[in-house]
């Protein structure tokens, strides 16, 4: 049983790190670097970053209050908020793209009144940002739900004997408390925006300059440009690795100052 | 003042109480865990909804059942000290401290510095920039004391205050406490089951035993008239319950477990119910049947044999004769008498030394 688990292992390790070794051996790095100043990269990239963080913003602020509430209150219908946030994370992304353009599309359910208020969603970057916070949202959600869930009730208790109504408690304790996990979900959702594809080129199309993310770029450049692909791909590998490495160093550095000696 | 008929229920637990508790003045909630007394206080903070009874202080009803009256808890003039460590991990004591002068919308200079006065009558100035893993036990505990009573609150609930902490701090944070209590001006409530802390700590005490008060008093009529087998073994003495009988040279009570000869007064009428209470110090212990003039000769055969703290100068000597007693004796006559579990012995006690009460 053991050599079968370790074999099992082995094979998992490998069929994991061998793409990623594919993609920064193909080239030579000096090559590679010199492929980033290449404007169809640079113009991805900004875009790409420009989108994510605003995707990450947005998933927080509408995030938060969801995430608290889903883990203090009791209501009707819990269950059912809870699935319609989780369903981003299981809807094939090309769906949810196409769902969007059906609601906010030009001719969408809500798409009309957007247009009267001379807002496009559809081909714009606005776009990208709203189809990258569709489908990080459910991330952030989860993971500052479940750092609510955990901190000790008896903190909340405590607040309330101390005249605190549950504003104040939510934002000087509970934020507080929670902060690892609403960080870690950030980096979450600023990771699944990055790498957002399905969604986007679906809702937003693939327009250089506006729409055209780092995803979407490399799935382009595939057909014509090799080096330029592999170039964006390394990068969202970089970025990747770097968000990883935050959400771990996030969680250690907050979570170790609290249970520190504890 | 505080006067509350509280109840409530959950399935599998129910309880029924009333209290009161003027200004000043410290009741001792004692009781086993699981008996309710962390319940009363969760429903005098608020922090429990109650089935019905009120909750009124100082004449404002802070919940009431028939009038439909109820205060959340921050709108209660409270301060709770939870069990265990409940200060907040991500602020220092200071912070601790002055998050409830914060939250009633006083400035952060003027939360901070009486933060900083209620620390230092708590004995805990030092430790104000300290984050509570930085803090022992009873450094915690003297900080959530200033927490609570920051606010000068008008009721102070402490829940075991002293239950997680090592002897010694436990001894130190006692006798503060013993010295600081009856000088606040708050009505305290204080739920414990250690009763040395209970008779160090409180003017009245009220025993609760499955959700309702078996017996409630002041400390010496607790102490000399126990009125529940629990109150009686957490005095440590033994108590008994039974109808009277008169005999023509005194008289016998006949509890469940077993009859004692007894003294009653003349008003007893016979077959009236009525207490016993022998001393264990009372009991003298012997192996052979004792030539002696006490008239209640019980035997039974050793049981465990506790040394007495602080010392174990003294061991107390259970027995499981009918009734069941417990005897105290010195070290030295219990090693005399070669006392050992399953050692039949006899305990004789004079019928003068049973206390009788109704």
């Amino acid at each position: 049983m053991r050599v079968l688990a370790v074999l099992a292992s082995a094979v998992l390790a490998l069929l994991l790190s061998l793409p990623l070794a594919a993609l920064f051996l193909r080239r030579p790095p000096a090559e590679i670097l010199q492929r980033l100043a290449d404007p169809l990269v640079l113009d991805a990239l900004r875009l790409s970053l420009v989108t994510s963080l605003a995707a990450t913003v947005a998933a927080i602020v509408l995030g938060l209050p969801a995430a608290y509430l889903l883990a203090t209150r009791r209501f009707r219908g819990k269950r059912v908020v809870e699935l319609l946030v989780q369903l981003p994370m299981v809807l094939p992304p090309t769906v949810s793209g196409f769902a969007l353009l059906l609601a906010l599309g030009r001719a969408g359910l809500a798409g009309r009144a957007l247009e009267a208020f001379g807002v496009t969603l559809p081909f714009t970057t606005l776009g990208v940002i709203v189809a990258q916070t569709f489908m990080a949202v459910p991330f952030f959600v989860l993971a500052a739900r479940s750092g609510f869930e955990q901190v000790d009730v008896r903190y909340r208790e405590a607040a309330a004997t101390l005249r605190a109504d549950e504003v104040r408690t939510a934002l000087t304790v509970m934020l507080p408390l929670a902060l690892p996990a609403i960080v870690a979900g950030g980096t979450m959702a600023c990771a699944r925006a990055l790498g957002e594809f399905g969604a986007t080129i679906t809702f937003a199309g693939n327009m250089p300059g506006l729409t055209q993310t780092m995803p979407l770029a490399v799935y382009l450049a595939l057909q014509t440009d090799l080096d330029a692909a592999i170039a964006l791909s390394v990068v969202l590998v970089a970025l990747a690795i770097g968000l990883l490495a935050g959400v771990h160093a996030a969680g250690g550095i907050l979570l170790g100052a609290r249970t520190r000696r504890a | 003042m505080l006067e509350a008929r509280l109840a409530f229920a959950r399935p599998g637990f129910d309880l029924e109480v009333e209290l009161s508790c003027a200004a000043g003045e410290t009741l001792v909630l004692v009781g086993e865990s699981g008996s309710g007394k962390t319940t009363v206080l969760r429903l005098l903070a608020g922090l429990e909804p109650p089935l019905a009874g009120h909750v009124h202080v100082d004449g404002a009803a802070w919940s009431d059942a028939a009038s439909g009256a109820w205060l959340s808890p921050e709108r209660r003039s409270v301060g709770y000290v939870a069990q265990g460590d409940t200060l907040f991990p991500h602020l220092d004591a200071l912070g601790n401290v002055a998050f409830g002068p914060c939250a009633l919308g006083i400035s952060r200079r003027e939360a901070e510095s009486r933060a900083h006065a209620a620390l230092e009558r708590a004995g805990a100035s030092a430790w104000a920039g300290r984050k509570p893993h930085e803090l022992s036990g009873g450094q915690k505990q003297r900080v959530a004391l200033a927490r609570a009573l920051v606010l000068e609150p008008e009721v102070l609930l402490l829940d075991e205050p002293l239950s997680a902490l090592d002897p010694g701090t436990r001894r130190e944070l006692r006798a503060d406490l013993a010295r600081r209590l009856p000088a606040l001006p708050c009505a305290t409530v204080l739920v414990t089951h250690s009763p040395v802390e209970a008779l160090a700590l409180g003017n009245r005490l009220a025993a609760i035993e499955h959700g309702r008060i078996v017996q409630a008093g002041d400390r010496e009529a607790l102490v000399l008239r126990p009125r529940s087998n629990y109150v009686a073994d957490f005095l440590g003495v033994n108590l008994f319950r039974g109808a009277i009988r008169r005999e023509d040279a005194g008289a016998l009570l006949a509890a469940e477990t077993g009859s004692l000869h007894v003294v009653v007064d003349d008003d007893v009428a016979d077959g009236e119910e009525c207490f016993a209470l022998v001393n264990p110090r009372d009991i003298t212990l012997s192996l052979l049947a004792p030539a002696t003039s006490a008239r209640n000769v019980i035997s039974g055969l050793v049981q465990e044999i506790v040394p007495e703290p602080p010392h174990g100068e003294r061991v107390r000597v259970a027995l499981d004769g009918r009734p069941p007693l417990v005897a105290e004796v010195t070290r030295e006559s219990a090693a005399e008498l070669g006392l050992q579990p399953g050692l039949r012995v006899h305990a004789s006690f004079k019928s003068s030394g049973v206390t009788t009460y109704r």
